[in-house]
């Protein structure tokens, strides 16, 4: 029987402790520059707000302008912002009389590729939130006008910022999951996704409020839970597979809340990726990848509305071993019944001797759960929202047009997302174009 | 997740390891359940400012990076220890959110707080930001906001039990009514309003002279203050300065504080004594709130 843990663990952390070095030089590089990065902000909402907050805790940022259409919003965009930016309702106006350095679009999902494009001509570093486009033609037409530009854009997927993701990559990178076969993800809440509206439903502003603030219901402006939760999770898929899915299938319906939405409350679907043979490390996990050939990985994914048990998590599943994911912990667990690699073993390997001891007996148990054993844990500090915006300016400072997620990220997120859309409502697989 | 019934929407929501309660009775049940939301996210907004054990928080940050160098802090931060350090003055110390980790109260001589440069910088080793109950009763006034966005005028919102914050008034126009647990007295009225109550019991007093500034020779294991308030923050403030100060010194404290925080405290309630014999009950604990 081997002693794993605290060698293996010891190995995380030190690689966690070089992820952290790395987070924190990032933000030094931010801190010391002396010229403010200018920036403005399009799209006050909640999310919008949310991207303001952490912009005035980073060192040499500086919000000279906000705008937004519906002057609630905006007025509260103003409040956390503080230092009273200009304010407007047409962000071309604002373009053209603030000229900032930076712009943030962080507005519904169907007007992201004029803004960015409107951004991108004025000569602006652009950070889009997520998801980057309403459809895929626009997302190509925005990394083709970021690649002419060579424009530092970056696509707010924050788990890229996230040092949980981060580690769980590095691990993955390390062979320590071996072989990832499957992995399950799923966003489940217990909510309606409804906004309340400030006026009573007799008011003549009822309808046109209604379908303002609550953009994401509809289709002419939203892409539904795919695009503004599945984004995130299958960007992890995306990521630690290093490739885009090749076919999606799956199914979904508005269930439970039958309350006029047009986009779905209950989605399901499975991925296909042709994945690349991992090299072979050759290191502490070696002999742990597969037989060197490239395989079908699947991803599942769901979200739906009416039970929030599962909530929001990623499960990566490899042959040596499970990384369960959220952006406030990680765990990992050892697939029982597989040889052990060297860090698992406190470099002691003995296949040609036995240890005689004077043995042990095993506590028996009924938790349905034993078979997992222990897990490793992954902690971090630090909000990721935050974090990628202080890795965006960076770039914006030094001109570096590597973002952590940038244009062509951008744009598989959104093939991947808006591919199980047309397999929901055509009812077949749907390929997709890599 | 919301309960939906015919005369209203409720819904618990754990955050700040509390449990926050939720009530907005009213007709419509698609816009109430809506708003309810709402709170609960502004709820969690709250906690991701204020929490000091949530690594992604704020507050987590600034303990964690402020010895090194002045942080730059956010605009609703910056009104949050803005509000704290005020109180911490009128109270004369006696509410203190700079603490150690054993719970000690340090005062603000170890903190370099600009409030209009937005910078904060932690001078004293040990010293760190722990909002308590303060972030509740900030959770509440921040919720108080949602409703009044969104023209709820009736809704019974709670923090754990110790905290409540009232709108409007209860089924068919009539007023909430307050039962203050561990007294006999009859419930009191109360239209508009928060509440809040802070309590010890005799170990904790015993151990924590620290804290109290007065020796409750007469507590045989049970003190409370509970404070109506104008704001469900300042409710947080006041009853936690009471408990510390003590019964007397909050009798003639409270006109000032009043005038000091420019908000309306409007009753403070003080027990005593075993909760089964209360001893002792001071201000106006029987009258309608005018």
């Amino acid at each position: 029987m081997s002693q794993p843990i605290k060698s293996g663990r010891r190995t995380f952390l030190k690689s966690a402790a070089a992820l952290s070095a790395i987070a924190a030089q990032a933000q030094l590089v931010a801190a010391g520059e002396k010229e403010p990065v200018r920036i403005a902000v399009v799209g006050t909402g909640a999310r919008g707000c949310d991207l303001i907050r952490a912009l005035t805790t980073i060192d040499g940022a500086e919000i000279v302008g906000l705008c937004d259409d519906y002057p609630p919003h905006l007025e509260q965009g103003v409040k956390f912002a503080g230092n009273n930016p200009r304010k407007f309702a047409n962000y071309e106006e604002l373009l053209d009389r603030v000229q900032p350095q930076a712009v943030i679009v962080a507005t519904p999902l169907y007007l992201h590729s004029k803004m960015c494009l409107a951004a991108l001509d004025a000569g602006c570093a652009v950070f889009c939130e997520k998801t980057m486009c309403h459809s895929v033609e626009e997302a190509r037409q925005v990394a083709a006008r970021v690649a002419e530009k060579k424009a530092v854009f970056q696509v707010g997927l924050q788990r890229r910022a996230n040092a949980i993701y981060r580690q769980g990559l590095a691990m993955v990178q390390a062979g320590m999951l071996g072989q990832i076969t499957t992995i399950k993800a799923q966003w489940h809440r217990h909510n309606s996704w409804r906004r309340p509206v400030p006026v009573p439903r007799g008011h003549e502003d009822y309808a046109r409020l209604e379908r303002r603030l609550n953009w994401r219901l509809y289709w002419d402006y939203s892409q539904g839970l795919m695009a503004e939760l599945a984004s995130h999770q299958l960007d992890i898929a995306n990521w630690y597979l290093q490739t885009t899915p090749r076919r999606v299938l799956g199914a979904a319906g508005i269930d439970y809340w039958r309350d006029g939405r047009e986009v779905y409350d209950n989605v399901f679907c499975i991925y296909e990726y042709e994945v690349a043979p991992q090299v072979a490390p050759t290191g502490i996990n070696a002999a742990v990848t597969g037989d060197g050939k490239p395989y079908t990985a699947r991803v599942t994914y769901s979200s739906i509305q009416s039970n929030q048990y599962e909530g929001a998590s990623e499960l990566i599943f490899g042959t040596r071993g499970t990384l369960f994911l959220t952006q406030k912990k990680g765990l990992f667990y050892r697939e029982a019944g597989v040889d052990d690699p060297l860090w698992a073993t406190d470099g002691r390997v003995a296949k040609d001797a036995a240890l005689l001891t004077a043995g042990k007996t095993l506590k028996m148990t009924n938790d349905p759960w034993a078979h997992r054993g222990s897990p490793f844990e992954i902690d971090a500090e630090g909000d990721d929202t935050r974090d990628e915006l202080v890795e965006f300016l960076n770039c914006v400072r030094t001109c570096d047009a590597q973002t952590i997620c940038d244009a062509t990220t951008g744009l598989r997120n959104a093939q991947t997302v808006l591919a199980a859309n047309a397999a929901f409502k055509s009812g077949e697989a749907v390929l997709i174009d890599g | 997740m919301a309960t939906l019934s015919s005369s209203g929407v409720h819904q618990t929501h754990l955050a700040m390891a509390t449990e926050f309660d939720i009530w907005l009775p009213g007709d419509d049940l698609e816009h109430l359940d809506a708003v309810a939301t709402r709170i609960c996210e502004e709820i969690d907004r709250a906690e991701r400012l204020l929490s000091r054990f949530d690594p992604a928080s704020e507050t987590y940050r600034i303990n964690q990076q402020a010895r090194e160098r002045p942080l730059a802090l956010s605009v609703e931060l910056t009104g949050a220890l803005r509000e704290c350090r005020a109180a911490y003055r009128w109270t004369e110390g006696a509410f203190d959110v700079v603490t150690n980790p054993a719970g000690d109260r340090l005062g603000w001589d170890s903190i370099e707080f600009d409030d209009v440069a937005r910078t904060v910088a932690i001078r004293a080793p040990s010293a760190m930001f722990d909002f308590g109950a303060y972030g509740k009763g900030y959770a509440l006034d921040r919720a108080a906001e949602i409703l009044a966005q969104y023209s709820v005028t009736n809704a019974r919102l709670g923090g754990g039990g110790s905290s409540w914050l009232l709108r409007g008034s209860a089924a068919r126009g009539s007023p909430w009514q307050v039962k203050i647990d561990s007294w006999d007295g009859a419930p009191f009225e109360l239209f508009n309003g928060a509440l809040s109550t802070s309590a010890t019991f005799r170990g904790d007093v015993i151990d924590a002279d620290t804290r109290t500034r007065w020796n409750p020779a007469d507590a045989r294991g049970h003190l409370q203050c509970t404070v109506s308030a104008q704001s469900a923050a300042l409710a947080e403030i006041a009853s936690t300065a009471g408990l510390v100060l003590g019964p007397a010194a909050v009798a003639g404290r409270m006109s000032a504080w009043q005038e000091q925080s420019g908000k309306r405290i409007k009753h403070a309630l003080w027990l005593w004594g075993e909760p089964s014999q209360i001893h002792s009950l001071i201000f106006h604990a029987r009258s309608q709130v005018p």
